[in-house]
């Protein structure tokens, strides 16, 4: 017990330093930093699923694969699709690209840094969704994937997934 | 519909305490709440779209709306040393 307090401390502080470095780089940087997050995360996220070989071109078992690659390197972030009751599929195509609709929840981002009152949908969300779309391209064998935060809200995100047809990196 | 989990979310909104703000209509993102011009008050008809962010939750002003069935955030993080460290840095 006593390891795991000790770990989450660790976490912690190098989260306030993250939020520090976010919130200093929106200031500077101002609408840029999303960008900047958004890339660096997409970095990251292509390092971390390195050693997950598996790829698909089904876009519903991708993001399946996906919390399966990130729960093997330990992050138990819960995510999913999301459609109306009414829809028949949770893709839809639009000509160059397929768009769906997700849900977050326990994003790490939130349950260290919302009780300090970082503000959400900030440079530090992006970089996570940097690295949620870094993961999901090297499962998808290399198509554009990009991820645009809707609502930000106190228990749970709601997002647009875009997977652009064309291969093209980052 | 969320898919990849087991949540069933039920929302519950006490039509008497609702003072008809819309507050919860405007908030939600995926439209789980429609606003009832005869009877004033909000009415939830698309439980199924809900997502648990529990952003009505939070915005009712005579909180009125609960909700069952959400896995709530683990903010295991919140200690008193972290907050010195907060607010040092933030």
């Amino acid at each position: 017990m006593a390891d795991l307090v000790k770990e989450r401390k660790k976490l912690q502080d190098v989260m306030m330093f993250m939020g520090a470095l976010g919130q200093g780089a929106e200031k500077i940087l101002q609408r840029s930093a999303s960008v900047v997050g958004f890339q660096s995360g997409k970095a990251i996220g292509m390092e971390a699923t390195k050693n997950f070989t598996a790829t698909t071109d089904d876009l519903e078992k991708a993001v399946d694969l996906l919390q399966e690659a990130l729960y093997g390197i330990g992050l138990d972030w819960k995510f999913g699709l999301w459609k109306k009751s009414d829809e028949p599929t949770y893709f839809k195509d639009e000509g160059d690209k397929w768009v769906s609709y997700m849900w977050f929840q326990d994003c790490l981002v939130r349950n260290t840094l919302f009780t300090y009152a970082d503000k959400q949908e900030g440079a530090l969300c992006h970089m996570s969704h940097g690295f949620f779309a870094g993961a999901l391209e090297r499962i998808l064998g290399g198509k554009k994937v990009d991820l645009e935060i809707l609502h930000g809200g106190e228990n749970g995100c709601y997002k647009k997934l875009t997977v652009f047809k064309e291969k093209g990196g980052s | 519909m969320m898919k990849g989990t087991d949540q069933k979310i039920k929302i519950l909104l006490d039509d008497k305490a609702c003072r008809g703000c819309q507050l919860c209509v405007d908030v939600c993102p995926v439209e789980v709440f429609t606003f009832d011009k005869a009877r004033n008050t909000a009415s939830v008809t698309k439980e199924d779209n809900c997502i648990g962010c529990l952003s009505c939750y939070y915005i009712c002003p005579p909180t009125c709306i609960d909700l069952q069935g959400v896995s709530y955030s683990k903010n295991f993080y919140c200690d008193s040393e972290g907050m010195k460290i907060a607010s040092r840095l933030i």
